[in-house]
């Protein structure tokens, strides 16, 4: 098996264990004293992590069992970004995306907000980097790939 | 030249990623401190009344706030007196706390004597809320608490 594709499935292999794994044991552990509306929160905050790493990890093995230069590669990586952002919004909203960072959430007598909307607008920025690092390393496999197909036409 | 832009966009790439570690570690350390460090001076005797001579009265919140963490940080204390739901005095205070130093805050909330008189009737609560805001007051968090039996 090539370095590329055991890559891959060393990436797929931590994404369900970081995510789907360690929630899951996460859930299990919950102190038993949390009232009701404590548990439903973070247990469906945790279950909703748990899809996105099952999907994360399909699309890892995705990415790296096909060649770089395939458009089915490019369009494996841009729906990976877009589901990173909705994870770091849905983390960062504590299960709201669209709070964009600024929620509250009340606990019986005890109101707790919040306020990371510059740490969400700095995730962001981060992800629409990694876009266009994506799409330009595509652009340079795929240049690489003609080249290299041309050359052994001409030979 | 699709490599080198490659490579720098690798190289900001990670430099944005360290940057926003170091933020995120230093802000929630920060804020964390400055709740725990002022939770702790908030007892019973935080509350005072003082007595003025045309018959009103001063219903004074005072702590100490301190800040063990990283960044200088904004601390808001309001606190809203409530009778049946609606605010009957309001008093708040607001403070920028240096890291490794503490700040006193003191938030007074002013009744005339007939509103007093009507409170003793009543069953008045009081809603304290406590916010923190660090990294030039571009990250926060807030706690409100409210005490229904005085």
């Amino acid at each position: 098996m090539s370095r590329r594709k055991l890559k891959g499935i060393g990436l797929a292999i931590s994404t369900i264990l970081s995510l789907v794994v360690a929630p899951q044991l996460i859930i299990e552990l919950l102190p038993s004293q949390l009232s009701g509306q404590m548990a439903g929160i973070m247990g469906s905050y945790l279950q909703m992590l748990m899809v996105f790493g099952v999907l994360l990890a399909i699309l890892y093995i995705v990415k790296y069992f096909t060649e770089p230069w395939r458009y089915v590669n490019l369009g494996c990586v841009l729906i990976m970004d877009g589901l990173w952002l909705y994870l770091l919004l849905y983390i960062a909203g504590f299960g709201d995306p669209a709070s964009y960072g600024m929620f509250a959430r009340s606990f019986d007598a005890v109101k707790v907000s919040f306020d990371f909307r510059f740490i969400v607008n700095f995730l962001v920025l981060i992800i629409a980097v990694r876009v266009v690092k994506d799409i330009v390393d595509f652009a340079y496999s795929r240049k690489a790939w003609k080249t290299s197909k041309a050359r052994r036409i001409n030979s | 030249m699709v490599r080198l832009v490659s490579g720098l966009l690798t190289a900001i790439l990670v430099l944005l990623k360290l940057i926003l570690a170091i933020i995120v570690i230093a802000s929630l350390y920060t804020m964390v401190s400055v709740f725990i460090g002022t939770m702790s001076s908030v007892d019973e005797s935080a509350f005072y009344q003082k007595f003025n001579p045309d018959g009103s009265i001063d219903l004074i919140f005072k702590i100490n706030a301190r800040n063990d963490g990283f960044l200088d940080s904004r601390m808001d204390v309001t606190v809203k007196l409530l009778s049946n739901g609606v605010i009957i005095a309001e008093g708040s205070d607001s403070t920028i706390i240096s890291p490794k130093s503490s700040r006193e805050l003191q938030a007074v909330l002013s009744i005339t004597q007939s509103q007093a008189m009507e409170l003793m009737n009543t069953q008045p609560s009081l809603e304290i809320s406590f916010k923190v805001r660090t990294f030039n007051d571009l990250i926060g968090m807030g706690l409100t608490t409210e005490v229904k039996e005085l």
